[in-house]
């Protein structure tokens, strides 16, 4: 059983003061989906490696499609925090940053890396490459004029196949790829969300034998298999990923987990004072202004938010954890 | 019946209201005024923090710009609602035909949830399939959808919506206060030779004084707290341009989490945000109450 999970235990997720607590089975992948309809129509072949080719790529698009009504790229932008935490996310940790702002290597906020990726989203902005009203979209209304083949791509979390299969039934041709990089080269990997944690034990049980027989069950190879084959979740366990069959779900097979997606440490979270971070790049990418005083300003907020967290003791050993994971390279998932 | 039956089934018969009151009304009031000077995320350890959630209150630009556009949102807002309601109300108080019909049609927005009306106006003006840009570009007025809920425009988009969804229901107040005037006053003016514009601005008006007073109160609360139909619509963007103080608070007490990153509930911040709102509001109604008390002297 140990050897089975043995690359996905975190310290900080799993592990607390050296004891396991808890064990992985699904998680979230992430990744570009987008419309091969409109790719082929704009006389694209494959989807944007890097970010100045997603620029490019959407412009194409929003000229063979526009008429029609379709544009290059969207995204629900009406809470910017849930567009960007769905977008830049894995554009970033593919690129070699973590995806929420936070440098694993310095314990600090650092944003600048965040901030060129918005740039390149302040592009396609200006170039009226993003389906008008983006601002005002909830998940919901975006993904149904994604199904309506209004949307040249966006990205999102592995839910959207199973929405496309029952929420909003498509008849577009889709697919989704490995998110754009900063340069085009995969320095990093996507990182895997809410992957951390399925079952655990709580330290107060009383019954702890009795749960530790449940998790055993549950965790047993045909049951992972079973939950994964059947579309509950994306397997992150390396020997059942390896050998389970793909979930029938019309395309899935875009989000499972390869050689390019882990699980990265957990990183502090904060509520530092004012805007947060995309609500801060979401208004530069509207209305313009100095980037380097938007990054300065959220470093010095959101750092001085993580002092006072770790003196008050919230967030103090997750700091420090993060550090130990990078040092011993448990960073990975790989299967 | 004795004095102490009577008391005591006063006193039973009260009981519910009492434990209402309390429960939802004191509790709450003084569980902010208490966390307004702690740090308290909603759950684990409370920090006595003094007054520095409200130090952190002066400096919180986006506060106090939220303030300031529900200024804007509350002003607009009234400067169509009051006219137009009471312009309404004397239409169908006269003898019009269908004027029932019509009462019901105007007052109807009133009964729907402000959270549905919210969602009809984004069907109608959202800038990719809204029906009106729709209905502009078939006929060639508009080249490129327009952006009625972009930065520019979500204000007095959000304002319209809210109007619609209050008018009919000011209309009915100010139609009870019309019917409350005595004719025998319109007869006597007529006599005497005024026409319309001098009937309603020499009678109705004064005589609608103390209910216009009160009409008009009640709708200026009522804008300044008004958010549920931005959160829908809007949620307060885009970039904040439709945020309003109640939003603003809204969002600090109940922030929405976004999949894979925690996000800390800010009560005791959220509770001096909505102290100071709250006194924000009282001042003004109260500096119009000051300001109007002509209003309620008709004779």
């Amino acid at each position: 059983m140990k050897t089975k999970f043995s690359s996905l235990l975190l310290d900080g997720v799993n592990i607390f003061g050296g004891k396991l607590y808890s064990l992985p089975n699904s998680g979230q992948t992430l990744r570009l989906v987008y419309n091969k309809d409109l790719f082929d129509k704009a006389g694209i072949a494959n989807p944007p490696q890097s970010l100045q080719e997603m620029v490019d790529d959407a412009k194409k698009i929003t000229a063979a499609g526009k008429s029609e009504g379709a544009y290059g790229f969207a995204l629900n932008f009406k809470n910017p925090k849930s567009a960007f935490d769905r977008s830049m996310r894995e554009i970033l940790s593919l690129s070699g940053y973590q995806g929420l702002g936070y440098d694993l290597k310095t314990a600090q906020f650092d944003f600048k890396p965040y901030s060129q990726v918005v740039e390149y989203f302040k592009q396609m902005w200006a170039d009226g490459s993003v389906l008008p009203g983006a601002e005002t979209l909830d998940i919901d209304p975006m993904r149904a004029q994604f199904a309506a083949g209004k949307i040249g791509m966006y990205l999102s979390f592995a839910t959207e196949p199973g929405v496309y299969k029952d929420q909003f039934p498509t008849t577009i041709n889709w697919g989704a790829a490995l998110a754009p990089t900063l340069e085009g080269k995969q320095v990093g990997t996507s990182e895997i969300v809410s992957a951390g944690t399925w079952l655990g034990i709580s330290d107060k049980s009383k019954h702890k034998d009795a749960a530790w027989k449940f998790m055993e069950y549950m965790y047993q190879d045909d049951i992972l298999t079973a939950y994964h084959e059947q579309g509950f979740g994306i397997s992150v366990v390396p020997s059942i990923a390896e050998k389970a069959k793909s979930p029938d779900i019309p395309g899935m097979e875009g989000f499972l987990v390869g050689e390019h997606d882990s699980i990265w440490p957990v990183s502090p979270s904060v509520t530092p004072e004012g805007a947060n971070y995309a609500d801060a790049f979401f208004k530069y990418m509207l209305s313009g202004g100095d980037v380097s005083k938007v990054v300065t300003d959220l470093n010095t907020r959101y750092n001085d938010a993580l002092a006072k967290a770790v003196e008050k003791g919230d967030v103090k050993t997750q700091a420090e954890s993060v550090l130990r994971s990078v040092e011993a390279g448990v960073v990975i998932a790989r299967r | 019946m004795t004095r102490w039956t009577r008391l005591r089934e006063n006193s039973l018969l009260l009981l519910p209201s009492v434990i209402l009151t309390v429960a939802l009304g004191i509790y709450p009031l003084i569980w902010v005024l208490r966390y307004m000077f702690y740090d308290y995320p909603g759950y684990g350890a409370e920090t006595f923090v003094g007054l520095d959630n409200f130090r952190r209150l002066l400096r919180d630009a986006a506060f106090w710009e939220s303030v300031r556009n529900t200024f804007v949102f509350a002003g607009g807002k009234l400067l169509i609602t009051v006219p137009l309601s009471l312009l309404l109300a004397v239409i169908l108080n006269g003898r019009l035909r269908g004027r029932h019909f019509l009462r019901a049609v105007f007052f109807m927005p009133t009964v729907i949830s402000s959270a549905v009306i919210a969602v009809v106006f984004y069907l109608i003006f959202n800038s990719y399939n809204g029906m009106v840009n729709q209905l502009l570009m078939k006929y060639h007025l508009i080249g490129s959808p327009f952006e009625w809920l972009g930065p520019k425009h979500a204000m007095l988009t959000v304002i319209l919506a809210a109007v619609w969804g209050a008018v009919g229901n000011y209309m009915l107040l100010f139609l009870a206060g019309l019917q409350s005037i005595p004719h025998d006053l319109y007869e006597a003016a007529s006599i005497d030779g005024a026409g319309p514009a001098q009937r309603f601005w020499r009678i109705t008006v004064p005589m609608l004084g103390p209910v216009m007073q009160i009409i008009i109160m009640l709708a200026i609360i009522a804008a300044l707290k008004g958010y549920e139909s931005i959160m829908v619509m809007t949620e307060g963007g885009p970039i904040g341009k439709t945020e309003v103080m109640y939003l603003y608070l809204y969002k600090l007490l109940f922030p929405v989490a976004t999949s894979g990153a925690v996000v800390d509930q800010q009560f005791g911040y959220g509770s001096a945000v909505g102290f100071t709102t709250a006194i924000i509001v009282g001042m003004i109604t109260a500096v119009y109450y000051w300001m109007s008390r002509k209003m309620n002297k008709v004779f």
